[in-house]
């Protein structure tokens, strides 16, 4: 009997501890209210390019995001799929809902962007992420790049030689005209250029960053800089040179002024001396 | 005055008189064609930037910077270029003639320079046209008559191939500083120009590939 109740109430312990598992499993999956068979899958990305535009509140992020030819098929198939962000959105950044692209939320932070065929342009999904610039002037560049391996294009001319200086750390190195994670061979960037259209550009300005990259960092972050506020370093030790040079060309004309005068008086005279014995008038006349 | 008709003379690649071959002279030469294409350039700026008192005000030292700067920097990398090529021009020789081009090409700016206020005054659109046709003479001109005053200069039985060297160096050094240097000064005209945005800017111009499309 007291094995009955002994094993009896192992049972109960077993169930009770298996009971607890499928509620505490049942509660993690419990944010998209759906059944997890039933949730979308992520989109796989082949690449994806981030346009900002300035506006009074921070940038307007006009963000392509290009799938792979799989992914686009499933949705043109009537799926629905996530394109998933490497980075959840954060305080003071928004993203604009459109036809067939909505938001997805986790834990009251979007996380993604739900594609149906809709909003399916070929293989490109688009969408627009308002992002309010921080305090000290600092933009968030993380804010829309999708998860992933894929070679993403961060595009930071901001027009009239504006530009988003990134902080390139162990992440990032600079190239010339580009910056890309250390190791990226020009094939990939070409690649990328070519899926996303982005026009190969010389100025710097583009930025070239792979979501897992982005996450493994825990974000990037940038400042905007004017051409203006380039060139003041350089505009100032220009002055000074130039305040330099002036000064020493007024200093050697003065110098030279007296040495011109005798050379050219000897050289005057030794011409009419030669005229001279030549027979001729002083001068050259004859 | 006498000075301004000697360097003129020299810049049209006339002979150098004899009273005015000596070094010191040359010298004294070479420092004045600089000085006065300095108060040129400072014409023309104001010319240029006639249509805004600031802008005007600042031009009167922004383009002398540009000028005097594109020459600071060029120089030495023509005197190299000189001294490596071997060629059997005078040192003087091709100072004068670089000097005397930027004098002659500053020259026209200041001739063109009441045109362009004028028709920055009256004009939309011809007057941001003088103004960039006028550097763009300028600097044809002042090209020309370095060439033709480094030429004409050469010691008898010299080549003139040998001395394109030191003069497309210095020339192509100028070139790429005043790019530059236009930008970092930039602006001096009230519009934007291609200029405006430096080399970068041009390239970017230049280089912008139509789209390949997508597979």
């Amino acid at each position: 009997m007291d094995r009955i109740i002994v094993r009896s109430a192992a049972v109960r312990i077993l169930f009770v501890v298996i009971l607890v598992l499928v509620a505490l499993a049942g509660s993690a999956h419990a944010a998209p209210l759906q059944p997890a068979d039933a949730r979308p899958s992520d989109a796989r990305l082949a690449g994806a390019l981030f346009t900002p535009t300035r506006t009074n509140e921070g940038i307007d992020w006009s963000a392509h995001w290009v799938l792979t030819p799989d992914a686009a098929a499933d949705i043109e198939g009537g799926a629905k799929r996530v394109v998933r962000f490497a980075l959840p959105l954060a305080d003071g950044e928004s993203l604009e809902p459109t036809f067939g692209v909505v938001p997805v939320l986790e834990g009251g932070h979007v996380v993604g962007v739900l594609v149906d065929r809709a909003g399916l342009d070929s293989r490109t999904v688009r969408a627009v992420v308002h992002q309010r610039a921080r305090r000290d002037g600092t933009i968030r560049l993380d804010a829309p790049v999708g998860a992933g391996s894929a070679l993403q294009i961060i595009d930071g001319d901001l027009g009239a030689g504006t530009r988003l200086e990134v902080e390139t750390g162990r992440l990032l190195e600079r190239g010339v005209g580009h910056v890309a994670p250390p190791g990226t061979s020009h094939a990939a960037r070409e690649e990328a250029r070519r899926l996303t259209r982005y026009g190969a550009r010389v100025t710097g300005a583009p930025l070239y960053v792979r979501g897992d990259d982005v996450k493994a960092a825990s974000g990037l972050s940038a400042t905007i800089v004017t051409a203006r506020a380039r060139g003041r370093g350089g505009w100032v030790a220009l002055g000074v040179i130039f305040t330099a040079l002036v000064g020493a060309l007024l200093f050697a004309m003065r110098k030279l002024r007296h040495a011109a005068s005798v050379e050219r008086a000897d050289a005057l005279l030794a011409a009419d001396l030669d005229a001279l014995e030549g027979g001729g008038l002083p001068g050259g006349a004859r | 005055m006498g000075t301004l008709v000697t360097l003129i003379d020299i810049a049209c690649g006339r002979p150098i008189p004899a009273e005015d071959a000596g070094r010191s002279r040359r010298l004294q030469l070479v420092v004045f064609s600089l000085l006065a294409s300095l108060a040129f350039a400072a014409a023309w700026g104001l010319a240029a930037g006639s249509s805004s008192a600031g802008l005007a005000v600042a031009n009167l030292y922004k383009v002398p910077m540009v000028v005097l700067m594109s020459c600071a920097f060029a120089a030495p990398a023509g005197l190299l270029a000189w001294r490596l090529s071997g060629t059997r021009v005078r040192g003087s020789d091709l100072a004068l003639g670089f000097t005397g081009g930027v004098f002659g090409g500053t020259l026209v700016l200041a001739v063109l320079a009441p045109l362009v206020a004028l028709y920055y005054h009256s004009s939309a659109w011809a007057g941001p046209v003088l103004g960039i046709g006028s550097v763009g003479l300028a600097l044809l001109t002042g090209t020309i008559m370095f060439v033709r005053g480094v030429v004409r200069r050469l010691e008898p039985g010299t080549q003139k191939r040998t001395v394109l060297l030191p003069v497309a160096v210095t020339l192509g050094m100028q070139l790429l500083t005043l790019v530059r240097l236009a930008a970092l000064a930039s602006p001096i005209f009230p519009e934007r120009t291609i200029f405006g945005g430096g080399i970068d800017h041009l390239a970017q111009s230049s280089h912008t590939m139509p789209a390949a499309p997508q597979e």
